[in-house]
């Protein structure tokens, strides 16, 4: 079976840096992937170039199989929620009806879709509420949902819990795991301890450097012990991305 | 006050008021809620120019105001793709151009004296009924637009990363989006001026917003405070002999102050 995502030697830059630098990675259908590494590494870029809002200056990228802009709706994305305006009166019922977008459905269909994809994150009753009165767990349960409604067979998250209470981002780790094996997903985060926990493989990516390994058991439950550990662990798969 | 309705003139001026309430509903609620007000404001004095050309050339103002107008808003795309970190000093550069060219081209137009004053502060009691099928013309065109590509507009309004993975060409929404404010700006100028047209473009859409829970809501409503301010602002100017442009934005402001005022109150009970 073909890689979901299969990644060769990408490079990118802008504003005359290099943002990505000779990137190589495959993922397999099925898996959880967690992208970390330091502010500015380049984590939020590649998954734009996987969701294909930015292209490759050279390398070669495929969603299965395809190139990204042309996966269409067969990988959802859920970007940093940090640019959406709040005061938007749009009911979270509609926000999830734009995941189907491109797709030729009469309305009823459309609603059909949507309250199914609310009720898979578990808010199909504030599907009528407006999205900006939606606590931060539940805007991101609504944006998830947008992104399912396509039924995509990749997930691109970018930074999903960044805000959320411990107990609200427990929910969403909890929620995307109940996702796979059906849907692989692709996660940015600085929020090592629980990505650590949920995720099947890691990616250490510092522009130029990325490392990429299944976890082990004993590097997960070490990292679910503290934050002391969560940097260590960091550092240690940035140092042995840079040695190798 | 039935008498004063027998006006042919006031009769001419709320239905300019209509249309043009109806302009600031669908298009002016996209502009405010993608926070391009701003740039809709130098859209405005570039067609100001536009005014000042057509008296040069003898065609319409209004005409003038919207060949121009649509030119500075397919300008101001253009500088947004390409130069977004200085578009705000550029589109102050239109600004002053836009009102530097109109004063010039006047100047220039031998031996007429425009009122440019009226485009300036706007003139609805002096709409005629060609400026009236212009404005429904153009009306017309902006609903179509707004229904016909009312998801796509929405979508990249709302969260332009997601519309673009969608396969939507957000580009060239962004810029329907501008060229339909441009024609919305044209409308307005008729009836409360360019230098007012922000006022027209905040008010409604800001008490709208607060008050609406869908955009087909807010854009609804927007038209209706647009239409409640221009048809009181219009009666005040009759009874007191003011400008009728500046006390229709003078009443907008009160309007926008009380439900301010309401706001506190309510929350502070």
């Amino acid at each position: 079976m073909a890689p979901v995502i299969e990644v060769e030697n990408l490079t990118l830059w802008r504003d005359r840096q290099k943002v990505l630098d000779e990137v190589s990675f495959q993922l397999s259908a099925g898996s959880f992937l967690g992208v970390i590494g330091p502010n500015g590494g380049g984590k939020s870029t590649l998954l734009k170039v996987l969701a294909g809002l930015l292209e490759a200056d050279s390398g070669r990228v495929r969603i299965l199989s395809l190139p990204p802009a042309q996966a269409g709706a067969r990988v959802g994305y859920v970007p940093q929620e940090t640019g959406f305006n709040l005061a938007f009166p749009i009911t979270v019922l509609d926000v999830v009806v734009m995941g189907l977008l491109g797709q030729k459905l009469n309305k009823a269909e459309r609603k059909s879709r949507a309250m199914a994809a609310l009720e898979r994150v578990g808010i199909a009753p504030l599907a009528s509420r407006r999205i900006g009165t939606l606590s931060g767990g539940e805007r991101q349960r609504a944006f998830i949902a947008r992104a399912l409604c396509g039924q995509p067979r990749l997930l691109l998250l970018d930074e999903p819990t960044a805000n959320l209470d411990p107990k609200a981002q427990e929910a969403i780790y909890t929620l995307l795991k109940s996702l796979q094996p059906e849907i692989t997903i692709v996660l940015v985060s600085h929020d090592i301890a629980h990505l650590i926990g949920y995720a099947s493989e890691v990616v250490a990516l510092n522009r130029r450097l990325l490392h990429h390994e299944a976890l082990p058991s004993e590097q997960i439950h070490c990292a679910q012990d503290g934050h002391v550990c969560e940097v260590e662990l960091l550092g240690a798969l940035l140092k042995k991305a840079e040695c190798g | 006050m039935v008498e004063l309705l027998s006006y042919p003139f006031m009769q001419n001026a709320l239905l300019a008021a209509l249309l043009v309430s109806i302009a600031i509903g669908a298009i002016g609620t996209l502009v405010a809620i993608n926070r391009l007000v701003f740039l809709s404001g130098g859209i405005a004095h570039a067609a100001y120019g536009g005014v000042g050309l057509a008296f040069f050339v003898g065609i319409s103002p209004l005409l003038g105001a919207g060949l121009v107008g649509v030119g500075a808003a397919m300008l101001m795309a253009w500088i947004s793709f390409h130069q977004r970190h200085r578009s705000d000093t550029i589109i102050g550069v239109i600004w002053a151009v836009g009102m530097a060219m109109g004063v010039v081209f006047i100047d220039l137009t031998p031996g007429y004296s425009a009122d440019l004053m009226s485009y300036l502060f706007g003139s609805i009691l002096a709409v005629s009924r060609s400026d009236l099928l212009f404005m429904a013309l153009l009306n017309v065109v902006i609903i179509a637009a707004v229904i016909g590509f009312y998801r796509p507009l929405v979508a990249v309004s709302f969260d332009e990363a997601f519309a673009r993975t969608r396969g939507l060409p957000v580009r060239a929404l962004y810029l329907l989006l501008l060229v339909l404010a441009a024609l919305m700006i044209v409308i307005a100028i008729r009836v409360v001026g360019l230098m007012l047209v922000m006022a027209l473009l905040t008010i409604p859409t800001y008490l709208a917003e607060r008050t609406s829970q869908t955009l087909v809501g807010m854009m609804c409503l927007c038209a209706v405070y647009a239409f409640g301010f221009c048809v009181l602002g219009l009666g005040l100017s009759w009874f007191l002999s003011i400008s009728s442009g500046a006390a229709i934005i003078l009443t907008a402001a009160f309007g926008f102050l009380g439900f301010l005022l309401f706001e506190r109150l309510r929350s502070s009970t």
